[in-house]
């Protein structure tokens, strides 16, 4: 196992802990409002200093992880099995049924991501709810058009027809070998598309379409500090660390596994 | 060649025909009408019936969707996409203007991810594993962890808080272009570096590099005539995926920056429900973003000579 | 007569650090290249054939660690740094590989790619270097018109025949083949060999082939060497060789090739991370005794005939 699998799990097993139990770790309500304290700096009380509100940033960072995370992963989950299930039945049923739903997958994919998020988070109204939906809405077409891919591969291995051709039901065989095979590359990519998810909440919410406030989350706290960057810098500094922290723990340990996998193309010894 | 270019535009027109129904449905979707969202906007109240009603008529949302969505497409074939809700203005120049912004924004910022990105990558798998590539590498890990608007937000800080030597938003002097254009370019450069690195290695073990070597041709001459040549086919063609951004990803930086460009503009059109314009825009980048695909294939054949245009049938049938 | 020495190898050995182990594919080789013969190594896949040929011209990938002494015409190269070596290359020992799809670079036209090892070689115009390359083209029977294709514009064959042009631009004194028909056809390996063998008369070339296939050498070869898990085990000419071979895996080959269809030799070739205390061919010979179990065989020499086994001694 190399080094950059240990870094990434420790800093994997380090956000898990901050998302599912952070609750526990912080020290103040995040939305407890205390104008007596506003836009303080560094002090033992507050270790991140506060907000323009005399909110505790080191609490709402804490929950804001947690809602940019889970989102990011709800998205993730919810494309995938979405995608899963167009995919496979596309390449299953092949014919027209197929002709037809490449086709939808094609208008999907020809179109900038972005673009279409943006209108539809706009159109249903700036919520959590919506971004996750508008996300979902965007992104699943990638993961069906992989996993169709890797379904109409898998048909065709030789020792899918071997087995048939030994006796065995052919429809239990491609049920029993083929969806199996396409496991791996499904849950790689849907790994690699966590820490991209997650650039995309951020972003949305950092322009005023995903979370809102006082929803407590990366982005959007970002967005809030915007206006006190000359007197409180440390409003944008930590918001900004912590998604490059999360980000960078996805994408080291998206590079160790891949190298795990296919020793091939070695990247190991970054760090 | 370009029988291969006159399909590729014909292929066009389905797309677009579904993409723009979609993009017109989408308005729709929403739970509350534009006369509603616009008029509120218009006179800061709740608005009344009646001006919901004469609204209504005016934009023609009193007719039945499909007729609405047929007379906007014809009108959109002679090139009239109507005008903004908000502020009146024609779709189509509104769409020139920040097309024009935002190219000036990408195009300057893609270049300086280039130049700092090849020399960098090509260099890292030249010495591969060396201490060098392993700094490239670190760094190129921790730059694509950083998301680009928080990267303009403190180069904005550094350069006009704290030295205050450019401004930190803005259109008008060339001085604006700079930190939004850096902010990008950097984001856009250590991805970029770990594609120059990866897709330069690739070639390095591949056997036509031996028999260069073979040849007797010294290792500069083997990476420039060899190496980069072959390896600039996987770099074009992912630099070709990045033009989405040039439509709608540079969103967070134009917003930051208050740019002009398209990210920008649609955002506001969409958080205000300007359907004439979100409905004129989704329209146009479909189209903007085909053509740039069809582009990038062309550019992609005469650096690759191995691609067929004959029996490839429309890009994207899987 | 007394023959010229183009090369000789002395004591070449060649090993490949990995993260699981030194892999050692070369072991204490002794060979030498007289001017105008040719030389065929043969051996089974695996044994370090093609590792030795590359060697020569340090086309090995850097994990490799290579020692020993090589001389081209009474000149140590083995000693030139990078720089110098690389102007040995091309001009002076060429080499052309298997598999010629994947050796010459797709996006660049074939002509340039033959005018280009002229021009890298010699100092010369860009006029000059297409006519040099129009003419080699002309030798390896081309149409000049294939000056301007794409390599996937041509057959395997014609792939090779660019290959074997790419490799003369520059007429070298030695070209190293590294199994130049394996991956053709059988008719068109015929063409191949026979294009080699013109090439070689009219420019009085030396060659060095490596190849698994005992009907090449028969057909190519002036002398041969048997090559078994990086050992040479024996040397000859190949008249004396194919009447009457001394080491017993040098016989067996010759039994395959002799009953193809129904005669193998038993076991398989030795994994090369193993270190072997005696004879790496022991398990897998008839002739064993007890002693080559612990004793590593030596090379007996005697005239033009190497063998390096304990129960073998040259007549």
């Amino acid at each position: 196992m190399g080094n950059n699998l240990k870094t990434g799990l420790v800093l994997i097993f380090v956000l898990a802990a901050i998302v599912f139990a952070g609750p526990l770790i912080a020290p103040y309500d995040p939305f407890e409002v205390d104008m007596s304290v506003r836009l303080q700096g560094i002090s033992l009380a507050h270790i991140m200093g506060t907000d323009q509100l005399g909110r505790d940033l080191f609490s709402r960072l804490i929950y804001a992880t947690g809602t940019s995370v889970k989102i990011s992963l709800v998205v993730v989950a919810a494309s995938m099995t979405i995608g899963f299930i167009f995919g496979s039945v596309a390449a299953f049923l092949g014919g027209a049924v197929d002709e037809f739903l490449m086709r939808i997958i094609d208008v999907f994919m020809a179109f900038p991501t972005k673009i279409f998020t943006i209108a539809i988070a706009g159109v249903l109204g700036a919520s959590a709810f919506n971004i996750t939906l508008a996300l979902i809405f965007t992104s699943w077409a990638s993961y069906a058009r992989m996993v169709r891919g890797c379904v109409l591969t898998a048909k065709q291995l030789p020792f899918i027809d071997a087995s048939v051709a030994l006796g065995a039901n052919r429809r239990y065989t491609i049920v029993k070998h083929v969806l199996p095979s396409v496991f791996q590359p499904l849950s790689t990519f849907a790994f690699q598309r966590i820490a991209h998810t997650m650039m995309m909440i951020v972003g949305l919410s950092f322009i005023g379409l995903g979370v809102q406030p006082p929803t407590p989350e990366l982005g959007a706290m970002i967005n809030e500090s915007k206006n006190f960057m000359t007197t409180a810098p440390h409003l944008f500094v930590f918001p900004g660390l912590l998604i490059s922290y999360v980000v960078f723990s996805f994408n080291i340990l998206d590079d160790s596994l891949r190298d795990y996998w296919d020793p091939r193309i070695k990247s190991e010894l970054v760090l | 060649m370009i029988k291969y270019i006159f399909r590729r535009l014909i292929y066009l027109i389905p797309v677009m025909i579904i993409t723009s129904f979609i993009a017109y449905m989408l308005v729709y979707l929403s739970p509350s009408s534009p006369a509603q969202i616009i008029l509120k906007a218009r006179y800061t109240s709740e608005p009344t019936q009646e001006q919901v009603e004469d609204f209504n008529e005016e934009y023609g949302f009193d007719k039945p969707i499909l007729v609405q969505y047929t007379s906007w497409l014809n009108k959109a074939m002679h090139g009239d996409l109507g005008k903004s809700l908000t502020d009146g203005s024609d779709v189509l120049e509104d769409f020139i203007y920040s097309f024009i912004a935002s190219a000036k924004l990408y195009f300057s910022s893609q270049l300086l991810a280039l130049l700092i990105a090849l020399p960098i990558g090509v260099y890292s798998a030249f010495k591969a594993n060396s201490l060098f590539d392993r700094f490239s590498r670190a760094y190129s890990l921790v730059g694509i962890s950083l998301p680009d608007f928080w990267l303009g937000m403190v180069l904005v800080y550094i350069f006009s808080i704290m030295l205050n030597i450019l401004p930190s938003f803005g259109y008008t002097s060339p001085k604006n272009l700079i930190l939004p254009m850096l902010a990008l370019g950097l984001s856009s450069s250590f991805s970029l570096i770990r594609l120059v690195r990866t897709s330069v290695l690739e070639v390095l073990h591949l056997n036509y590099i031996r028999t260069a070597r073979s040849k007797g041709l010294g290792e500069g001459q083997i990476m420039m005539k060899h190496a980069l040549r072959n390896a600039m086919i996987p770099i074009v063609t992912v630099l070709g995926i990045h033009l989405t951004h040039f439509i709608g990803g540079a969103v967070a930086i134009e917003s930051m920056f208050a740019w002009p460009g398209l990210g920008n503009f649609f955002a506001k059109a969409a958080s205000s429900q300007d359907i004439p314009v979100i409905q004129g825009f989704v329209l146009l980048s479909a189209i903007f973003f085909i053509i740039a695909n069809l582009i990038i294939d062309i550019i992609c054949k005469q650096l690759d000579p191995r691609i067929d245009f004959h029996n490839e049938s429309g890009k994207n049938n899987g | 007569m007394k023959k010229e020495k183009l090369l000789e190898v002395e004591q070449l050995n060649i090993k490949f650090t990995t993260s699981i182990g030194d892999v050692n594919v070369s072991d204490n080789i002794n060979f030498t290249l007289n001017k105008g013969e040719t030389f065929c190594i043969v051996g089974e896949s695996g044994c370090g054939k093609s590792v030795v040929a590359l060697s020569l011209t340090r086309l090995l990938p850097e994990n490799a660690v290579i020692n020993g002494s090589v001389k081209f015409e009474g000149f140590t190269i083995s000693d030139l740094d990078d720089k110098e070596f690389a102007k040995i290359r091309g001009q002076k020992i060429a080499t052309i590989f298997e598999q010629p799809m994947s050796c010459i670079n797709p996006v660049m036209r074939i002509g340039e790619q033959i005018a280009e090892t002229y021009r890298a070689n010699f100092k010369c115009s860009k006029k000059e270097a297409k006519l040099q390359a129009l003419k080699k083209l002309e030798e390896v029977k081309l149409p000049a018109n294939r000056y301007n294709a794409y390599p996937h514009e041509l057959s395997g064959g014609m792939q090779q025949r660019v290959m074997i042009a790419i490799a003369l631009a520059c007429n070298p004194q030695l070209l190293i083949a590294d199994e130049p028909t394996t991956s053709l056809d059988v008719t068109v390996q015929y063409q191949i060999l026979e294009l080699l063998q013109e090439l070689k008369e009219k420019y009085h070339m030396t060659i060095l082939m490596i190849t698994h296939d005992m009907g090449v050498v028969h057909d190519m070869a002036d002398r041969i060497g048997v090559m078994y898990a990086g050992n040479m085990m024996e040397i000859a000419e190949r008249d004396a060789f194919f009447k009457q071979p001394l080491h017993p895996y040098a016989q067996e080959l010759l039994n395959v090739v002799k009953d193809p269809c129904h005669y193998t030799i038993p076991g398989t070739v030795p994994n090369l991370m193993e270190i072997f205390s005696g004879c790496p061919f022991e398990p897998r010979c008839q002739k064993a005794t007890e002693m080559c179990k612990t004793y590593k065989p030596e090379n007996s020499v005697r005239d033009e005939r190497m063998v390096r086994c304990l129960n073998v001694i040259p007549n």
